[in-house]
């Protein structure tokens, strides 16, 4: 059983729940509000840690025209 | 046998004596099933890691496909693997299981000069029979997974995404990555000439969202062609029409006006917001490797329809080969020979060496010397040929599709530095060796020499001597009668 209180991937204290599975009782699925990793209560293994440094190279895409908001994180969606 | 027989009873039977074959993803099924290719798993499956290994082992092993019809925690079924072998690509297309290289991408040929084939637009759709809007919308009502164990979440691979511009009516569809990020939410990671970017682009623009429907689990034709690259003044529905020989069926979305499959399993329908992006990835792309992180834009899922009893569809990307490679490969092949040939015809054949579009092979009735570096940089310029990290020029003599005759002739036509040419900066992003989304591309003219300006001197080569080809016919029919000749042939010659 995966940790619900914290992010797997940058371990991020910021999480929350995202959904149940249809089937009641089964799993969970739990959701990092700093880097949007999303992960599931049933994941045997996760061997995802990231560098400090990780978003530092990220890709815009499509660059071109006004500047979008960089909103980065789940939590304000 | 004796399940999968129950199973049809209890999942296909109210649909399929209603429509065309392969009219929708049950009916290919149906037919896989009575051809020995579908693979139904009863027993529970783990969404993580068993639906990734799953359509890696068929990918690997050109398995049959997988109707998965208990994941663990999840009431709907998962397909996996429906294009996870050459076989069922030519199947989908009408040919015999054991069609080559050549005759796969001839049916394709065949299937574009016959372009458009209209859809036509109904007021119903199976994908109608369960609708849900607003609060009710939740994607994990679907058997989400993550399908490599580094992916920066659950991501929906098959999705056919539907959008339209504003310069014209053509309805594109593409299928992009989409990185679940909630219930309704998603990110869609674009590249900026990809369709329904340029759909996107023109509406952000004006500060406005795009509307787009993503369709999932669809009879076979229609993700070949949205995973291919069709002209941007081209319907793909058309196209896929054209391909099957009759009208695709559509109905319009809930949300917009949209045309979408009227016999999909699911749609999503909703916009992708202007002047927002999230961090997406990474996500194991067809490279083989994970790509790293991008500012995308959002889809926010305003409703879904859904059949009863919904399928599922997902398909397998990883190391090549594996799903995507077989279910895009010839499409591409195609849509790129048409393109380059209108503009050079002296191009006879395009071909893939694996894995997959990194290596890229022309083959040419060269006439002058500078023909073959023309036709590599007119590849570099369309945007299929982006991917190809080296490009190689071959003559009439060489099989494109075959590496042992693709290295002869690089080994024996290359002549000077001046056959080997480089492009800097060229625009990749998905390449695992990007800096910054930019990376280099290999230009080889492994070509004989002609006028005007001999690269070499020119020197005789060596033709199969009068009768090899009725010597390789007696060779095969032994082959075929399973007598060990000890000699392994090359169908695709």
């Amino acid at each position: 059983m995966i940790q619900s209180d914290i992010c797997p991937r940058c371990s991020s204290k910021d999480v929350s729940d995202v959904a149940d599975s249809p089937v009641a009782g089964i799993w969970k699925v739990y959701g990092c509000n700093k880097c949007n990793f999303l992960w599931r209560s049933s994941e045997e293994e996760l061997d995802v840690k990231l560098p400090e440094t990780a978003f530092d190279d990220a890709i815009w895409l499509f660059k071109g025209g006004k500047k979008p908001e960089m909103i980065r994180t789940r939590k304000s969606i | 046998m004796d399940s999968n027989k129950a199973f049809k009873v209890t999942i296909f039977e109210s649909h399929r004596f209603q429509l065309q074959p392969a009219s929708d993803l049950r009916h290919w099924l149906d037919f896989l099933q009575d051809d020995n290719d579908l693979w139904i798993i009863e027993d529970e499956v783990k969404p993580e890691p068993d639906i990734g290994a799953i359509g890696k082992a068929i990918s690997d092993t050109q398995g049959p496909a997988a109707l998965i019809k208990n994941v663990r925690g999840y009431k709907s079924p998962l397909a996996i693997g429906v294009h996870g072998a050459p076989r069922r690509v030519a199947k989908a297309l009408g040919l015999e299981k054991d069609a080559n290289n050549d005759q796969v991408i001839e049916a394709w040929s065949r299937a574009l000069s016959r372009y458009p084939v209209k859809s036509v637009l109904r007021s119903d759709g199976t994908c109608k029979e369960n609708i849900v809007k607003g609060d009710k919308v939740n994607l994990f009502d679907f058997p989400l997974h993550r399908l490599n164990s580094i992916d920066g979440s659950f991501f929906i691979s098959k999705g056919c995404l539907i959008s339209k511009g504003n310069d014209n009516d053509i309805v594109n569809v593409g299928i992009y990555r989409m990185m679940v990020l909630g219930k309704n939410k998603t990110a869609i990671m674009m590249q900026f000439d990809q369709h329904a970017a340029r759909h996107f682009v023109s509406q952000e623009e004006k500060g406005k969202p795009l509307q787009i429907s993503v369709s999932i689990g669809n009879e076979p034709v229609l993700p070949m062609v949205a995973g291919a690259k069709m002209p941007y003044e081209w319907s793909e529905f058309d196209v896929a029409g054209a391909v099957r020989e009759s009208p695709y069926e559509l109905t319009k979305s809930e949300t917009s006006d949209l045309p979408v499959p009227a016999h999909a399993e699911i749609i999503l329908e909703g916009v992708i917001e202007p002047h927002l992006r999230v961090f997406e990835g990474p996500f194991g792309e067809f490279p083989g490797a994970y790509t790293g992180y991008f500012y995308a834009p959002i889809f926010t899922v305003k409703a879904i329809t859904h059949r009863d009893n919904p399928i599922y569809e997902t398909l397998y990307i990883g190391r090549p080969d594996a799903e995507h490679h077989y279910m895009t490969r010839h499409s591409k092949l195609a849509t790129l020979t048409n393109e380059l040939r209108k503009v050079m015809p002296k191009i006879t054949r395009i071909a893939y060496l694996k894995p997959y579009i990194h290596v890229a092979v022309i083959q040419g009735k060269w006439t002058h010397t500078g023909d073959p570096k023309q036709a590599i940089n007119l590849f570099w310029g369309v945007s299929l040929g982006r991917n190809a990290k080296i490009t190689v020029c071959v003559d009439e003599d060489v099989n494109p599709w075959d590496a042992s005759e693709v290295m002869w002739a690089i080994s024996t036509r290359v002549s000077s530095s001046n056959d080997i040419f480089i492009m800097h900066d060229a625009y990749q992003s998905l390449d695992p060796a990007h800096i910054s989304g930019v990376s280099i591309k290999i230009g080889i003219d492994a070509t004989k020499p002609r006028p005007p300006y001999l690269r070499f001197k020119p020197v005789d080569w060596i033709d199969p001597p009068k009768g090899t080809d009725q010597w390789i016919a007696k060779i095969m029919k032994m082959k075929k009668e399973n007598r060990d000749t000890g000699v392994e042939l090359n169908d695709s010659k």
